[in-house]
């Protein structure tokens, strides 16, 4: 059995900042100026806005821009959830609204926790999205890397198994003190998930291969002398 | 080196809560009405070096049912199934460090052949900071079998006291305080796998 989180994605370069900072600054006055948006962070909340008019185009390009919105953790507290989200979501329609911008997903089709049982061959599967890398104030300028939190059960307390898993070519992987805890290169190397086209479904998802290893249950000599996969 | 090296462990950080410790995915009451055995709530708080609580950890816990037998295939021992019983439990710390549990008191387990394990209940506790998951057991202080546990007996006599859980009477609730200190002078006696 495997439970994932997958608890943040920035966006890219398109991200409406002026939408951000109205629901910013309206949710600011919704609660009187309330100090409680410092503390904005702490649940993802993902929305995808698109905007009406389909096209737009200048001298040079024909574009349609759509925007994906999302708050991440930044610092370890739970605050968007319960009437706060509530109030949140009808903000992001009244500013869309203002802006005559379609929302076109809003929480919660998006909650970054799945999970599934392998079957005989040991094969799980998720449909998820791809999260982006998020800044996390650990030191100056520190970013995650994408990646996806992963929670392994088998058969024993042995293979109880918490980790992360990675995505291929990320230069922030060499950054990562999370990730470089793992001392070793090749171990480190087995946290990235690696592209598979034959796993990628065409004009639906992109697809990522990645094995996990486990203790086998033969793995200690407590094994055998205790049964029920205790120590 | 094997074929197929091992998955090296990662921290999940702050997520615990809105990844495992979900209504849907946590479990701090293990009993069922219909479950056989000795009521009894499991409170404690996992501390850091510092003493300090850690509002943020994780525990989990895997036990034998009150005969003395794990919901587990592998455990094929002639002591009954408890079909209200599965012995997995999982808490969240609050602000104050603290978890809770409410089960029932496990029955002796087999060590091999001819030796009795005391009654005891297996702990994993998962915490931001920790690269892995550290495991201890649970023992209980009233046990007269634990100076014959195999296992308790492995660790340092001056460390044991560490694994006891001691025994309080609240009302009419058996109440067994286990505390978790990660690091420091009195820091758990955590096991090796």
């Amino acid at each position: 059995m495997a439970a994932v989180e997958l608890m943040a994605n920035q966006g890219d370069a398109s991200v409406p900042t002026d939408n951000v900072m109205r629901v910013c600054s309206q949710w600011l006055q919704a609660n009187q100026g309330d100090a409680r948006l410092l503390t904005i962070y702490g649940f993802v909340l993902y929305t995808v806005c698109m905007s009406k008019i389909a096209y737009k185009s200048n001298r040079n390009v024909y574009y349609s821009c759509k925007y994906h919105v999302v708050w991440c953790p930044k610092y370890r507290r739970k605050v968007l959830m319960g009437e706060v989200v509530e109030r949140l979501k009808q903000i992001i329609h009244e500013v869309c609204q203002e802006h005559e911008a379609e929302v076109l997903a809003l929480d919660p089709n998006f909650l970054g926790i799945g999970r599934c049982l392998t079957n005989e061959d040991g094969v799980y599967r998720f449909l998820t999205i791809r999260p982006g890398a998020y800044p996390w104030k650990n030191h100056p300028n520190a970013w995650r890397p994408a990646h996806i939190h992963f929670s392994v059960f088998g058969p024993s307390m042995l293979t109880r198994l918490v980790t992360q898993m990675y995505f291929p070519d990320d230069p922030l992987h060499q950054l990562d003190p999370i990730m470089n805890a793992v001392p070793s290169e090749q171990a480190r190397k087995r946290l990235i998930a690696l592209y598979d086209h034959d796993v990628t479904e065409a004009e639906w998802a992109l697809g990522y291969r990645w094995n996990l290893v486990v203790h086998g249950p033969d793995a200690t000599p407590f094994e055998s002398s205790e049964p029920g996969g205790t120590k | 080196m094997s074929i197929f090296p091992l998955t090296s462990s990662q921290t999940v950080g702050p997520f615990f809560e809105p990844g495992l410790l979900r209504e849907d995915a946590r479990r701090n009451v293990l009993i069922q009405p219909g479950t056989a055995g000795e009521r009894i709530r499991i409170e404690g708080r996992v501390l850091d070096g510092d003493g300090v609580p850690v509002p943020d950890a994780m525990v989990e816990i895997w036990q034998a049912n009150s005969h003395g037998r794990y919901n587990h295939p592998t455990d094929q021992g002639p002591a009954p199934l408890d079909p209200s019983f599965l012995g997995f439990g999982r808490s969240g710390t609050t602000e104050e460090g603290s978890y809770w549990f409410e089960t029932i008191k496990p029955g002796s387990v087999p060590f091999d052949g001819e030796r009795l394990q005391a009654p005891h209940i297996c702990f994993t506790v998962f915490s931001r900071g920790l690269l892995n998951h550290v495991m201890t057991r649970l023992y209980f202080e009233d046990e007269p079998s634990n100076t014959s546990d195999p296992v308790l007996q492995c660790v340092p006599e001056e460390r044991r006291a560490t694994l006891l859980a001691r025994r309080e009477l609240v009302g009419a609730v058996v109440v067994y305080h286990f505390d978790i200190v990660l690091q420091g002078t009195n820091e758990t006696a955590f096991f090796n796998l």
